[in-house]
């Protein structure tokens, strides 16, 4: 079973060999702390990542989902997000679902396994 | 200011991935307005070719954990119990994308620390982040920033580099070998 330092070692390898050809990107997903003081109402993950851009993030795909869900609706969004992503060379396995109030999310908590914020669905 | 990092961005990738026929005076150009943008805007990307080479990430003493770093999401396995997970909640549907989730710790505006998934606990990860596209190691935000994200290369490109290693004899992938071996 190899350690955290030899999978640490590993990736750095490969990013070092990848970096030179300047091959490599980066996204973020989440923002876990900072940020809040702009959005004294609502702490939306959506809009923390947005403003991430004017920091030289790059843009973060994703879609905002409003409305009361449906299966065919999720399917739909899902789908769209994906082909999206994929249309751009990446490889992506499915999509997470989160809750967009950070608040509420750090008060689900966890089961001691899982997030109970987030949930991943596979497409 | 999306406009003037976005273009920044562009530079950059564009510098890097120039045909032998563009001329040294285009490049030049480049470099000269990439400097503009970044005293304009703030940023300072980690691949910019204007960074110095050998400067290295400050090293903070001191383990730092969250909640959420470390902890798997379910799987919610149909679309049926994905809509009853989001229920008439706003939500954010973002893809999963195969690649090395990364932690960036950021203090007065500057990168602190680099840490993977496999180090959660926020050991310093000694990696070349300079060949890294989206990356800042400089930014205007004074207070303290933690961002999770995902780095990863693209098909063509991954499949490209792949042929370039297995011609000359697939060096890059010498501590793979030895991780199996482990």
């Amino acid at each position: 079973m190899a350690g955290a330092k030899d999978i640490s070692d590993m990736a750095a390898d490969i990013i070092g060999y990848f970096g030179k050809h300047h091959q490599l990107y980066f996204d973020p997903f989440s923002i876990l702390e900072g940020l809040k003081e702009y959005f004294p109402r609502r702490y939306s993950r959506g809009k923390c990542l947005d403003r991430l851009q004017r920091y030289g993030f790059g843009h973060c795909m994703k879609v905002l989902y409003h409305e009361t869900a449906d299966a065919q609706s999720v399917k739909m969004a899902v789908g769209k997000l994906l082909a999206s992503v994929r249309s751009n060379g990446i490889q992506v396995l499915g999509a997470a679902i989160l809750y967009d109030d950070r608040d509420y999310a750090d008060e689900c908590g966890n089961d001691g396994t899982y997030r109970l914020d987030a949930g991943t669905i596979l497409g | 200011m999306y406009q003037k990092i976005a273009r920044m961005r562009y530079l950059i990738r564009l510098y890097y991935n120039m045909q032998p026929n563009v001329s040294r005076l285009n490049a030049g150009d480049m470099l000269k307005e990439i400097g503009e943008l970044e005293k304009e805007t703030g940023c300072v990307m980690a691949d910019s070719p204007l960074y110095p080479h050998d400067t290295a990430l400050p090293s903070v003493p001191g383990k730092i954990s969250h909640p959420d770093w470390p902890l798997p999401m379910r799987r919610l396995g149909s679309y049926e119990n994905a809509a009853a997970f989001i229920g008439d909640r706003s939500s954010l549907l973002l893809p999963l994308i195969d690649g090395i989730p990364f932690k960036l710790e950021y203090e007065a505006g500057e990168l602190l620390r680099v840490s993977t998934f496999a180090e959660p606990q926020g050991s310093v990860m000694d990696c070349p982040i300079r060949g890294i596209h989206g990356i800042p190691v400089k930014l205007p935000h004074k207070e303290r920033l933690v961002i999770a994200g995902i780095m990863y290369t693209k098909h063509d490109e991954y499949y490209k580099t792949c042929e370039i290693v297995w011609k000359r004899g697939w060096p890059a992938l010498k501590t793979s070998a030895t991780w199996r071996r482990t």
